[in-house]
């Protein structure tokens, strides 16, 4: 596989979305994200090495001349459902194949690379070099010929190489579905269950917060929560400012899809990455606002993918402190079961997911946001770990009622009918 | 069939008739009159008696919502909101100087409803008042014997109503499924 990074193998490619819907956009971010092939971010239109443009958001003719207007030298790969033959453009068909989408990222990242050499001003426009006319008559080039071609950006088609030759056959699963599970997997990952009973615990359901953005935080969070002074965070692909007032907050332009990203890197990578203090009156202090819990949830969840922090004890009952504020901390499927089930009874993670009938990974995710924000943990007895535990008399609310006046029975029905017309909404 | 309903309550402005009108399948039927000068000074609307709204669950089935009036003299409808009450929304304003004395008002008044019912807390206002916060509501209620859920809420947002209602059955019982 090729591997995509930025021409100067420090950063990870930089890549704007134009006209791109908000889902897909999502969904692009999280493909990327996944991909072991590629470091690359999402970042805005005018910051991005490389753009990708949905030519069927409006007028196609219309939307590219607008498009070259305001990029006119960037390279860009377009999609569309009918077949474009633009000059100086990578071609990917919708409905967008995720594995075709990240070839054809793979294959301007490598056109940007062996321009740089070539030409040693690094600002050179690539709009100054001459588009291959004749490369128009063959918009299905393979990708490997074009590999072979000079330094020059012509119109490219990527495809299903199955499919080049013939129209493409429809496509089984429209985009958004690819992306879903996409979303879904890159969040949670994809690993299925491994046996609870097994005596080893592979090593694929840890993950090291202190070496990535969550770690980073968390340090300079305890610094400034010492003095009392805010600070920044710098080198990290964004400015992210960390103001320890309680409840603490966090400042910063990124969005949450670029946070996303940060989350999953290694912090090793950056190589520039400073921590300082604020300097008073300066302006980062009018950048939007965000609850301090609420960002450290989100970046855990993005750096754990469905795992846990390294050392965790899979058989140790957990104690859940609080349920969490579900309404402004980004979703987590089944954790209103989780949490319920943990202020009720403290559990092992294992026995949660078994229990629970979910997939571990889920259980994991959860507990490893839940850590970060500091109200979950892992219950450490003097006998060793036992697997069940009763919680503490105070959190009652949690435990199953027998109304006395009520069949139980049928309220018990009529409350899991109930559940689910809410799930319908 | 049971009368199931679901009760809202919380001090004068909090958004218990909004929570209604966001959830209710039917125009509710409200009771809101112009305030006396009690709360003149606060809003221009206030429930005098009580708010009515419902969700319709499947052909036959309902689960009706009651919203208190938000002037403390809900004694008199005791007796209808108890029975079938499955659990009990405790709407707070965060923009009010007595929302933490608000939260042990109606927790206190409520308990013999809340025993052996759930009740969840929805904190309304946030957006213009951020604190308290929701780690300090939460810290309020140490030592009491409850722990449940507390969230940020918008009357008028139906996700996070709904998301405040989804946890009121998680926490009655932790064991109910989704069949999606
Ligand atoms: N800004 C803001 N406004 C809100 C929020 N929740 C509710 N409101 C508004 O607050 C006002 C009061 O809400 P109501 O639903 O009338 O309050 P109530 O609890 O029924 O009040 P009483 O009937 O007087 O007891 C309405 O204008 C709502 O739209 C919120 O989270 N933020
Ligand atoms: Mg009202």
């Amino acid at each position: 596989m090729m591997s995509i990074t930025s021409p100067d193998k420090l950063h990870p490619i930089l890549i704007g979305l134009s006209h791109i819907s908000e889902r897909s956009a999502a969904a692009i971010e999280t493909l990327l994200r996944s991909s072991t092939q590629c470091q690359a971010l999402i970042v805005a239109a005018h910051e991005a090495e490389i753009l990708i443009l949905d030519l069927d958001a409006g007028n196609p003719r219309a939307l590219w001349l607008e498009f070259r207007q305001r990029f006119p030298t960037q390279p860009v790969i377009v999609l569309s459902l009918a077949e474009q033959h633009l000059a100086e453009v990578v071609w990917v068909k919708k409905p967008v194949k995720p594995t075709l989408l990240l070839e054809a990222i793979t294959l301007v990242s490598k056109q940007i690379q062996r321009i740089t050499p070539i030409q040693p001003v690094a600002s050179t426009p690539i709009n100054q070099i001459t588009p291959v006319n004749k490369a128009q008559n063959k918009p299905n080039k393979e990708v490997s010929n074009l590999a072979a071609e000079p330094a020059v950006i012509a119109p490219i088609t990527i495809s299903n190489p199955a499919k080049t030759k013939s129209k493409p056959a429809p496509q089984t699963r429209d985009v958004t579905q690819a992306m879903d599970d996409e979303i879904n997997h890159n969040t949670f990952g994809n690993r299925p269950d491994f046996d609870p009973g097994s005596k080893e615990i592979p090593a694929h359901v840890f993950y090291d917060p202190h070496v990535m953005l969550q770690g980073l935080l968390t340090d300079t969070l305890k610094v400034a929560r010492a003095d009392g002074k805010s600070r920044v965070i710098e080198g990290v692909l964004a400015v992210i400012l960390v103001i320890p007032d309680p409840p603490g907050w966090v400042m910063t332009q990124a969005s949450t899809q670029r946070i996303r990203a940060i989350s999953v890197m290694h912090m090793a990578n950056m190589q520039d990455t400073r921590v300082r203090e604020l300097i008073e009156h300066e302006h980062l202090t009018l950048l939007p606002k965000i609850p301090l819990e609420n960002f450290l949830w989100l970046i855990s969840l993005s750096a754990a993918r469905g795992r846990v922090p390294l050392g965790t004890d899979l058989h140790a009952p957990i104690k859940l402190e609080r349920w969490p504020n579900f309404t402004r901390l980004e979703a987590i499927p089944h954790a209103m079961r989780i949490s319920a089930l943990w202020l009720t009874q403290a559990m092992s993670l294992l026995d949660t997911a078994a229990h629970l009938h979910i997939p571990q990974r889920y259980v994991f995710a959860f507990y490893s946001a839940a850590n970060a924000i500091g109200i979950a943990s892992i219950i450490t007895t003097s006998t060793g770990s036992k697997n069940l535990v009763a919680t503490h008399s105070t959190s009652h609310s949690g435990k199953p009622v027998a109304n006395k006046q009520d069949a139980p029975k049928e309220r018990s029905s009529f409350l899991g009918k109930l559940l689910n017309r809410l799930m319908r909404d | 069939m049971a009368n199931y309903k679901l009760v809202f309550t919380g001090p004068v402005g909090a958004g218990k008739t909004t929570a209604i009108i966001t959830l209710s399948d039917i125009a509710p039927i409200g009771t809101d009159a112009s305030a006396t000068d009690m709360t003149a000074n606060r809003k221009p609307q206030t429930t005098v008696a009580m708010d009515y709204g419902m969700m319709k669950i499947n052909a036959t089935e309902r689960i009706h919502l009651y919203g208190t009036p938000g002037q403390e003299r809900f004694d008199f409808m005791w007796e209808i909101l108890s029975e079938g009450g499955i659990g009990l929304v405790l709407m707070l304003d965060n923009s009010r100087s007595t929302a933490f004395q608000d939260l042990h008002f109606f927790l206190t008044a409520f308990k013999d409803f809340i025993q052996g019912r759930g009740v969840v807390i929805g904190i309304t206002h946030m957006d213009s008042h951020p604190t308290p916060t929701i780690n300090e509501y939460h810290a309020q209620l140490q030592g009491t014997g409850l722990n449940p859920p507390i969230f940020e809420v918008d009357a008028r947002n139906r996700a996070d109503m709904l998301t405040l209602i989804k946890s009121l059955l998680y926490s009655i019982d932790p064991g109910l499924e989704e069949h999606v």
